[in-house]
């Protein structure tokens, strides 16, 4: 517990940096952010009156400041562009893209295992070979790309799924619906982590493989589906942790193919905010995702080093 | 592309051994090394594609008859297997074979221009962190966390549009996301090498900080690191093509296979395939550099 | 063909009538068929990337206005521009003997769709909120988009519970047109909510109603039963902001939508194939490239009449853009009876562009920088068209860096001018649709900001003339000639850079029964059902 509790602690000043990124990124944009907050005709005093109400009359240090601690207090201020609190819009987008993120990690999960195990199972075969192979077409292939490709074939030419958005009129609540939407841009977002999480399964098999209790097991004279279960135990936690190192991962590709399938999630929140100079959704989100980010990568480590004690040394 | 900076992770452990064979059979390892390498036909398949894009790229003007910015409007969107336009035409009637011709030019520039400069910065700072002790590591390092915070792609994007669109920006972007990454691999390496004797004997000797790090350092971590840029080469001609589709890289009219494809959207449903091609030169010059350069990790015997 | 499409005299009438979006429709120009039914969900996949704020004057351009604030509000009367004339909304009748008091009959019985009746007091609450410095609900947000709009007004007051009295700086006959622009919002609402809160609580007297707004994806309107010109026939209608044409083709395709806005162009064959409704139809609008005259290179009108010539507009119209637009050599649209039958034309003609160029000092060519939105309101294909324009113009020399920004980001440029955030650029590729076709030539080319947007720094003291002529005429039938005479100045001295005018492209579903085409921007969604 320390030892998570030390890691949090060596987080705070990343944590600390992130944020002067995320008020540093938006500082840099051509553009005044004046200009995206009152129409360049209105009268000075009006303008006046608004560089104040957003603090922009004070000078850059304060300011970043002033939305440090608001922002520490969870107070991220109104989008300028949908003028609505930024943390409801925030709320909702990661909600969305939690779900999509989910449905890819399951598939890459559950892909990456099978393909895995079949190459760990036929360890030099050419199995092994197609799947090494796929794992770094899984690397080499825009997401985006592959998105599109899938919408026509699916979408256009087949009719079996529907192309864009998170769900049809007036299904809101309906989970099949929701389902059907999320599989294309799941599997688009979720084919490059499967070569990763392939080899990862690939490799565990293989060192449990070598271990004596299989080898007793063996001698005990169990079915191979027996054994293949046991192997499958012992090589999943480290599995499962990579997959969950992934969701994080998973996050970034998400921006390109939310903005691809007009997913209502966080990628395509900040796509649309920096095309909008929206302001204070650009450093919300990039302060978000890069949060999420650290404390993902905290978590896996933790329980990594729980798993297997020798991590800890290295 | 979003798995670059994990394998890192990975790849850390097997510094340490492969630093060890590095010192211990160095003349040994380098013969074997391009001899694994030399009987891999997936590398002779890998390098083949990307020296016939480099040749490509270098004499395209001379391959094609046709400009890469300008069409003829009345042929616009011919389908693939057209006479004269073998590939078909893209929607301003211009030439597909002669755009990705001078499309390639541009990605290949992508991928490996800003992984070479991120690879002298992050490097640089690498060597210096690792060498300098715990101090100057933990500044270093703690300065580097904060763009560690961010998946690769949307640091780039982040970057891009605080730049603005343009190739000379993501030149600028591309890089800072390498940085880094690299730096930390190389901190690493330097670490392993500082404990081993040799290391000690140089320091003991006398020698000045500059030809240690000349002359003992960056020949020993050469290899794990060179075996670690070469896998961010296809990431970075993934993120460059991203940047390009979102419209934050590259601008029309030049021609880069990302602004391609998203140039050719709307033509996605009319001509599907002449608009999905430059994704396929995306995907099978990345999965070339990626096939290399796992390649080169098995002939260095980097992968546990 | 569908039948309803079908062009009979009846039905352009028809159509130019209703081409307000307010007006309600005499059935003439609907088939028979087309008169049954009523119900269903309308779902419109339009241009903007988000979705339009909600107050008075909705942001995104007249898509905004289109989409939103058309279908919650109303204005006191409205533009025709077919015919250069107006028709009453929210006053039954209005008139004004010197051009310069104007009284306003307005329409009883009406009330705001949450029971507030209209009345001329909320009229006068609404003009506080955007002229009144000193009252409580002042609104300076939307009092300065309106600011063109309420330049002339000195003084308005209530005369009697039904009439509005509005009294202007000096005689203006173009007044009306800048009536259309100023919606009116229950001032129930306002004070409830308050000014920064009310545009997510809108509350009007239009066609339809706020039912739910999920931000970034939909905003889902219903009927109201109670509107003054008669209860919309749909169920629901369903806004969802879809920026680019592909995503748009493909919700529609796959049913998610049923009605999408501009299309890729390239489509258009395979729609009509799988049996989707096209509708066209020409309307006021200019896709133009908005100059900076106030500096080199189109400050020399000889740079700016080879840039036109450079451009095959027709290889765009009739190619690139397969038949969405029509060739413009200037802003007015032909069919308007502003049209300058006289003025020049610019035919493409590269040789005589390129003379031009070296004769205006650029033998060696020039590199200019222009703006451009990404997509949006009446903006058409910018991705594509920037493009070709880039190609045409590299051959006689002229190096275009077009920079693409956000639609909103371009309005806000535009207003600004050359001397803010653009400086450096050389033009905006800016669309121009008229709501107001009277005003239009002295907001755009005589008026500079803030009330009006000749931000190109052009002048032409004969051009003033005749406009001030025709602002204090009383006379329409000579005013428009006077209009008319401008419109061939403003296309003479090639004050905006012409490329096209748009066609209004859109796809329905066979589904959607009842629409008239309007010969506007705009759209008269209270006529459409949707059948099962």
């Amino acid at each position: 517990m320390t030892r998570l509790f030390h890691r949090f602690l060596q987080a705070i000043p990343t944590l600390f940096g992130i944020t002067l990124v995320a008020f540093a990124l938006v500082h840099i944009m051509p553009g005044s952010p004046i200009d995206a907050l009152v129409p360049p005709d209105a009268s000075a005093d009006v303008r006046a009156q608004v560089i104040h109400i957003y603090g922009l009359d004070k000078p850059l240090p304060v300011q970043y400041v002033l939305w440090l601690t608001h922002a520490v207090r969870g107070d991220f201020g109104m989008s300028i562009g949908m003028r609505v609190p930024v943390n409801q819009l925030l709320a909702q987008a990661i909600q969305n893209t939690l779900i999509l993120g989910v449905a890819a990690a399951f598939f890459s999960f559950v892909t990456g295992t099978v393909l895995g195990v079949l190459a760990g199972l036929n360890q030099g075969k050419w199995i092994d070979r197609m799947v090494s192979t796929l794992g770094l077409a899984g690397v080499s292939i825009p997401a985006y790309w592959l998105a599109m490709v899938m919408v026509i074939l699916f979408s256009i030419q087949l009719g079996w799924l529907p192309s864009s958005g998170m769900h049809s009129q007036g299904q809101e609540g309906n989970v099949l619906d929701l389902l059907a939407h999320v599989v294309i841009p799941a599997i688009a977002l979720g084919f490059t982590p499967v070569g990763v999480i392939s080899r990862m399964v690939r490799t565990s098999l293989l060192q449990v493989v070598k271990q004596d209790f299989v080898l007793a097991l063996r001698a005990k004279g169990l079915m191979r589906r027996q054994i293949l279960w046991h192997l499958l135990r012992n090589a999943a936690l480290p599995v499962l942790t990579v997959t969950g190192l992934e969701l994080g991962y998973l996050l970034g590709g998400s921006i390109l193919v939310e903005t691809i399938f007009a997913w209502p999630g966080l990628g395509g929140l900040l796509n649309s905010a920096i095309g909008l100079r929206d302001i204070p959704v650009i450093q919300a989100g990039i302060l978000l995702i890069g949060t999420l980010f650290v404390l993902m990568n905290i978590v896996v480590d933790f329980v990594n080093s729980a798993v297997d004690p020798r991590i800890q040394r290295t | 592309m979003e798995i670059s900076i994990h394998k890192t992770n990975h790849k850390e452990k097997d510094f340490k051994r492969d630093v060890m064979d590095e010192i211990q059979e160095n003349t040994q390892t380098r013969r074997s090394f391009i001899q694994k390498l030399y009987s891999d036909p997936v590398a002779w398949g890998a390098t083949f594609w990307i020296v016939l894009m480099i040749g490509t790229a270098v004499f395209a003007p001379f391959l094609t008859p046709y400009s890469p910015v300008s069409g003829n409007i009345g042929n616009r969107l011919m389908p693939i297997g057209t006479p004269g336009h073998f590939l078909g035409t893209d929607e301003q009637g211009r030439d597909m074979i002669t755009r990705i011709l001078f499309g390639g030019r541009m990605t290949l520039l992508m991928g490996i221009v800003p992984v070479a400069a991120a690879c002298l910065v992050g490097g640089a700072l690498g060597v210096i962190a690792g060498y300098f002790g715990k101090a100057v590591q933990s500044i270093i390092m703690r300065c580097l966390d904060v763009f560690y915070a961010f998946p690769a792609l949307v640091l780039a994007i982040a970057i891009s549009a605080a730049l603005g669109p343009g190739v000379r920006n993501t030149f600028v972007s591309l890089p800072i996301v390498f940085i880094a990454p690299i730096a930390r691999v190389t901190a690493t390496a330097v670490q392993q090498i500082k404990g081993l004797e040799f290391f000690e004997a140089a320091r003991v000797s006398g020698a000045s900080h500059w030809m240690i790090i000349r002359f003992h350092l960056i020949r020993n971590i050469f290899r794990p690191v060179f075996a670690y840029v070469s896998t961010l080469i296809g990431i970075s001609i993934l993120v460059a093509s991203s940047l390009s589709f979102l419209g934050l890289g590259v601008t029309p009219p030049t021609a880069e296979w990302g602004a391609m494809l998203r140039s050719l959207q709307d033509a996605l449903y009319t001509q599907p395939t002449v608009a999905i091609a430059p994704g396929v030169m995306i995907f099978l010059t990345a999965l070339a550099f990626n096939l290399l350069s796992d390649s080169i990790q098995d002939a260095l015997d980097v992968r546990s | 063909m569908k039948k309803w499409m079908r062009k009979s005299l009846s039905c352009s009438v028809a159509a130019t009538v209703l081409s307000l979006l307010v007006v309600g429709c005499g059935n003439s120009a609907s088939t028979p068929e087309s008169k049954q039914g009523s119900g269903g969900t309308l779902i419109i996949g339009a241009t903007f990337s988000n979705l339009p704020n909600m107050d008075v004057y909705p942001d995104q351009g007249y898509e905004g206005r289109r989409f939103v604030g058309n279908q919650l509000y109303d204005p006191l009367i409205i533009d025709n521009p077919n015919t250069n004339s107006f028709d009453p909304g929210l006053a039954s009748s209005w008139e004004s003997k010197d051009m310069k008091v104007w009284t306003f009959h307005l329409r009883s019985g009406v009330k705001f769709q949450d029971g507030t009746a209209w009345n001329a007091s909320s009229a006068v609450f609404n003009l506080d909120r955007i002229l009144n410095k000193n009252f409580q609900y002042y609104y300076p947000q939307v009092a300065a988009l309106l600011t063109a709009r309420t330049k002339e007004i000195t003084s308005y007051q209530a005369i009697d519970d039904m009439t509005l009295e509005i009294t202007l700086k000096e005689q203006d006959s173009f007044f009306p047109s800048d009536v259309t622009q100023i919606l009116f919002a229950s001032p129930t609402a306002i004070q409830k909510y308050g000014n920064d809160d009310y545009q997510n609580h809108p509350v009007g007297t239009g066609p339809f109603a706020v039912a739910k707004v999920v931000p970034r994806q939909e905003l889902d309107l219903v009927p109201n039963k109670d509107y003054w010109r008669g209860a919309p026939k749909l169920d629901q209608l369903i806004l969802k902001p879809m920026s680019d044409p592909a995503t748009r083709y493909a919700a529609l395709l796959s049913s998610q939508i049923n009605w999408a806005e501009v299309p890729p162009t390239e489509t258009i064959p395979q729609i009509k194939q799988k049996g989707f409704q096209v509708v066209t139809k020409p309307y006021p609008h200019i896709w133009a490239i908005v100059p900076d005259m106030s500096k080199p290179p189109f400050n020399d009108k000889r740079v700016r009449e080879a840039f036109v010539r450079a451009i095959d507009r027709k290889a765009m119209s009739d190619q690139l853009l397969n038949g969405a637009s029509i060739p413009a050599d200037g802003p007015m649209y032909p069919e308007s009876n502003l049209y300058p039958k006289d003025a020049p034309a610019f035919d493409y003609n590269l040789d005589l562009a390129k003379q031009l160029l070296t004769a205006a000092g650029y033998p060696n060519g020039v590199t200019i920088a222009v703006n451009m939105p990404s997509s949006g309101s009446g903006n058409m294909w910018p991705l594509p068209m920037s493009e070709f324009i880039q190609q045409q113009e590299a051959k006689i020399g002229i190096n275009i860096t077009f920079r693409t920004y956000d639609w909103n980001q371009i309005i806000t440029q535009y207003r600004a001018g050359f001397s803010g955030p653009m400086a450096d650029a050389n033009g905006i590729a800016y669309s121009l649709a008229s709501g107001t076709l009277l005003g239009d030539l002295e907001t755009s080319f005589v008026l500079k900001e803030p009330q009006g947007s000749d931000i190109m720094g052009y002048d032409n003291p004969q051009l003033d003339q005749l406009v001030r002529q025709a602002k204090a005429s009383t006379d329409p039938a000579g005013r428009d000639k006077l209009l008319a005479q401008g419109w061939g100045i403003v296309q003479s001295d090639i004050a905006l850079l012409p490329v096209v005018h748009d066609l209004n492209l859109r796809v329905l579903s066979p589904k959607v029964q009842g629409l008239v085409t309007p010969a506007t921007w705009f759209v008269d969604l209270t006529t459409v059902w949707v059948s099962k």
